[in-house]
């Protein structure tokens, strides 16, 4: 039986018309959270308890997609299954925001069949990272829908830094404003990358974009391919070999995706070292900091590598649209989220 | 069985002179640096074997990262031995990463007036597709000197080069039965069509997607190899080219060899015959699995734009032109 696939609709938007920014609705104390899972299975039963207690906590109510606990392969149910959730989520008028159970892989696989007329006409907030990115950023450039690159559901617990910053994204209209690193326990063992490592000074004001580095590959050569033109360009990634990085950076490059950026920061990237993945290894002696300055640091714009946002415990929530501001000098760093992400 | 549909044909193909015995051969490292010298040393033999004059690019030990010297270093190489009227062909010793480096800064006038013979794979794809869509020229996708390893795969390079009639097809049937996994296709979905070829490395291939260097997909018969990679990042691969509306245009898709290609995940996954299947099922496009293109023993080599007919049923590629003048 032919499981894959969905019946491909036409996209609402032409290419050339960019869509005005729609900001979702804040969430408030009383909403309701949808959580569907339109890439890879969801976490344990047992594990999601944690994410449901901390919702209690924040006062909101939640209901799971139809689907949620289905399998198929790798992927959580079918493309349809999987579709159908995400339809019925921003469909369904009791629900306030969307969060992802979890990424890995499948968002993608989703876009010929996603029907962006619905979301348009429903915004409302969409939150998750990793694969995700592969619904955050079609989404936000065919509907114009502020989307937001943050925790899925197994990790806005995961540490008070993250919480924070998912709470203050998605229930103030207040801006985020300057993004503080999470605090060091003491001295010792200090995390790498440095979470604000200057690989080319500057200043940059710009909305945001961006997110998972092989999932904006995966969008180049497709209607969905990032526009970064004007923009602050985020990317983070886990567990590709710096050669892989290169391989994708090198793309981008290739298609100009470079070319009018404003900024670029660059995420804590995960197990991204020589040797790191387990698979694909070429000669272990050329680190990912390496490849980042012969790739960005000829750019003319601010380049900025180390911030925690992507896969590490601690997570910065990023709207997608949203005006920020990047200040970087050899000495300091300055981020700073001058806009609000909801209405 | 009737082909499908129109056959386009390759108007446009430059063809590089067949390569004779005792013609001038550069060897290069555009992408990654060899393993050894005693690799570069084996990969000189061959080409001896092959009856050519082998000549060392200058840079082909050079070590930068993971590239066989920096990227001006490999664009030398490859552009001195091309503007060099006595090296009549251009072999890759070895794949890993780089050869997109190089894209930019390659001189396709220069390689449209003076076709030569250029054989690589693995990430080398990236370099031999951006000639042949840029240039019209045809490229060969054969193994990088460090993976000739059988008779069957020295002969198929050797004739690919070098014969001015059409060269042989290539057929499941060529690796010997001797396991149930080899020699027989798996046929989603059969068919007879004629295209234009085009493929290599899916990994590279597709991170030309979006660039000014991305192929022309419509009307060609693709093929397609990977090695070390997850099942997962491959369907991520082939979704690109699938959402892209392009593989909707192509004529029909050869899959080679997948080597080390397996769960790379604690999670329960389809095989990738089946998520690959299922994305050419619903568009009823001749596919099949088992050609012997790709990194493994007995490899085939595949000249890029060049006329040819696919019978996924029978698991054959054949050419319809010659690849060399």
């Amino acid at each position: 039986m032919v499981q894959t696939g969905v019946a491909k609709r036409d996209l609402v938007k032409s290419q050339l018309i960019k869509p005005e920014l729609v900001k979702p609705r804040v969430l408030k104390r009383g909403d309701t959270i949808g959580i569907c899972a339109p890439a890879s299975f969801s976490l344990e039963p047992g594990y999601m308890e944690y994410g449901l207690r901390f919702l209690k906590k924040l006062g909101l109510k939640y209901k799971l997609s139809k689907n949620i606990s289905r399998a198929w392969g790798s992927y959580a149910g079918t493309d349809q299954e999987r579709l159908d959730d995400l339809h019925s989520m921003f469909a369904d008028p009791e629900v306030s925001a969307i969060m992802c159970a979890r990424g890995g892989n499948g968002t993608v696989r989703l876009l010929p069949g996603l029907d962006f007329d619905l979301i348009g006409k429903n915004p409302k907030i969409l939150i998750g990272f990793s694969d995700i990115t592969g619904l955050l950023i079609p989404i936000h450039q065919q509907t114009g829908l502020v989307t937001f690159h943050g925790p899925t559901f197994g990790w806005f617990f995961k540490n008070k830094y993250s919480y924070d910053h998912f709470v203050h994204a998605l229930m103030q209209t207040k801006p985020i404003g300057l993004v503080e690193d999470p605090k060091a326990k003491d001295e010792w063992d200090p995390p790498y990358p440095p979470p604000r490592m200057v690989l080319n000074p500057g200043s940059a004001r710009g909305p945001l974009i961006g997110g998972c580095l092989t999932l904006i590959s995966q969008l180049m050569g497709t209607p969905y391919q990032i526009d970064a033109a004007g923009k602050i360009l985020f990317i983070e990634d886990i567990k590709e070999e710096p050669h892989a990085i290169d391989r994708m950076l090198t793309q981008l490059q290739l298609a100009g995706t470079f070319n009018k950026v404003r900024g670029v920061i660059i995420g804590e990237c995960l197990d991204c070292n020589p040797g790191a993945s387990k698979r694909n290894q070429l000669t272990l002696n050329y680190g990912l900091e390496h490849v980042l300055r012969e790739k960005l640091s000829f750019l003319k714009v601010p380049v900025v590598y180390g911030l925690r946002f992507g896969h590490g415990d601690h997570k910065i929530t990023l709207p997608l649209g949203v005006t920020a501001t990047l200040d970087a000098t050899q000495d300091d760093v300055l981020f700073r989220i001058e806009e609000s992400a909801t209405i | 069985m009737k082909t499908q549909g129109k056959a386009p044909t390759a108007e446009k193909a430059i063809k590089a002179p067949a390569l004779k015995g005792g013609d001038r051969i550069g060897l290069i490292c555009p992408a990654s640096r060899p393993e050894s010298p005693a690799v570069v040393q084996h990969c000189v033999r061959i080409v001896e074997d092959m009856g050519f004059v082998p000549i060392l690019g200058k840079h082909v030990m050079k070590m930068h990262g993971y590239m066989a010297g920096t990227d001006a270093e490999r664009l030398e190489d490859l552009l001195s031995f091309w503007q060099d009227d006595s090296i009549a062909g251009i072999f890759c010793i070895t794949g890993g990463f780089g050869s997109m480096h190089l894209l930019p800064y390659l001189n396709y006038d220069l390689m449209a007036a003076k076709p030569k013979v250029i054989v690589g794979q693995d990430e080398n794809t990236c370099l031999l597709n951006a000639i042949t869509s840029r240039t019209g020229l045809v490229t060969f996708h054969g193994p990088n000197l460090d993976q000739v390893n059988s008779k069957y795969t020295f002969e198929r390079f050797v004739n690919a080069v070098s014969k001015t009639s059409v060269i042989k097809s290539v057929s499941a049937s060529d690796v010997a039965r001797d396991t149930i996994t080899l020699g027989y296709p798996f046929v989603p979905v059969e068919g007879l069509v004629d295209g234009i070829t085009c493929g290599g490395n899916l990994t590279a291939f597709t991170s030309l997607m979006g660039t000014a260097f991305q192929p022309e997909l419509a009307g060609r018969i693709l093929f397609f190899e990977d090695k070390n990679e997850s099942i997962s990042t491959l369907d991520r691969w082939l979704t690109t080219l699938y959402v892209s509306g392009q593989l909707d245009k192509t004529a029909g898709v050869a899959f080679g060899y997948f080597t080390n290609c397996g769960v790379k995940d604690n999670f329960p996954t389809l095989s990738l015959e089946e998520l690959f299947a299922d994305r050419f099922l619903p568009m009823n496009k001749p596919c099949c699995f088992g050609l012997p293109i790709g990194q493994a023993k007995d490899a085939a080599t595949i000249p890029l734009g060049l006329s040819a007919r696919f019978d996924s049923k029978a698991g054959l590629l054949e050419f319809l032109q010659p690849a060399v003048s």
